[in-house]
């Protein structure tokens, strides 16, 4: 499954147990970001183990979005049916900054920025 | 507001003189309304631009590379203009971007119109974010928000606050019946002091 923006590309990879985000997301609102968040919910429900959110192609992401991904952890924490693993990319400089706080959401979420 | 002229946080009014560099860019909110990737095109022009005052990595030294100071100057100036573009809605839809460079930061004003109500209602959002503890603050509204769907609560400006070290300022004026000029501040430091 995946999703094609203007400027993005969210796929479910499903053989990785992965969501792969590709491009800049700076999408209006969480309305917008709806068909996302279905992804997301689409890829916790096949999953098994760890689920990977891979940000590492994604240039940007608005504070709308990272809420998004966010609220994921957040649900994800509260089912605790699987795992999740986050890679990011340290040459890109939000992922520094703003990934690591979704530990704060969910202290057993492990993340990884290479 | 009774006041004719109001100021939040940590504002500051322009030095003449004392800036490396500074520009003004104008747009109008419908028109980045309409088509929202101009939000994203115009941030990623200036941080393009702002960018080549800054030295590569293997010259940076206490002091932002230009590869993240691009990166963090895009992402802090799409949060406020995208504000601008959603929250408009009084006089000519004017937007107003200037970005004044300093020694040791720079500064964005972002500035925007709109009617008293709305201008209310940002003020409790400014207090809100200036008054409380930011980390704190951001995890609580998530926690919370988790089953809405509607925008407005600020946790940009706490994304930026928290996340890119970003000092706020706001100053609200009365321009006319009904017609409030609002300015975001933004100082963003660069290089150590």
């Amino acid at each position: 499954m995946e999703l094609k923006g203007e400027d993005f590309i969210v796929a479910l990879n499903e053989s990785k147990n992965a969501v792969e985000f590709f491009g800049t997301i700076r999408l209006r609102d969480s309305s917008d970001y709806k068909s996302i968040s279905d992804l997301l919910e689409d890829a916790h429900g096949k999953a098994a183990g760890t689920l990977i959110l891979d940000f590492r192609n994604l240039q940007f992401l608005n504070s709308a979005g990272i809420n998004t991904i966010s609220k994921f952890v957040i649900t994800a924490r509260k089912s605790e049916k699987i795992a999740l693993r986050v890679l990011g990319n340290e040459q890109i400089s939000w992922q520094q900054k703003s990934l690591k706080n979704l530990q704060k959401l969910w202290a057993q979420v492990q993340i990884e920025i290479h | 507001m009774t006041d004719p002229v109001t100021i939040l946080g940590e504002y500051r009014d322009a030095v003449e003189g004392t800036a490396v560099t500074e520009s003004t860019v104008h747009l109008k909110s419908d028109d980045l309304f309409q088509n929202w990737r101009r939000v994203s095109l115009s941030a990623d022009f200036i941080a393009r631009y702002y960018s080549y005052f800054f030295p590569y990595k293997e010259k940076a030294q206490e002091m932002l590379d230009r590869e993240s100071a691009e990166n963090s100057i895009s992402f802090v100036l799409n949060e406020l203009i995208e504000n601008t573009a959603k929250y408009s809605d009084a006089g000519k839809k004017e937007v107003e971007i200037t970005i004044c460079m300093l020694g040791t930061f720079v500064l964005f004003n972002i500035s925007n119109f709109v009617k008293e109500e709305l201008a209310e209602s940002f003020l409790k959002v400014a207090h809100e974010i200036l008054d409380g503890d930011p980390e704190e603050l951001y995890i609580k509204k998530l926690e919370k928000n988790i089953e809405e769907t509607t925008g407005g609560s600020g946790l940009g400006y706490l994304t930026l606050i928290n996340d890119f070290g970003v000092a706020l300022g706001f100053r609200l004026e009365k321009m006319g019946p009904d017609l409030v000029k609002v300015t975001v501040q933004a100082k963003m430091k660069f290089k150590e002091a």
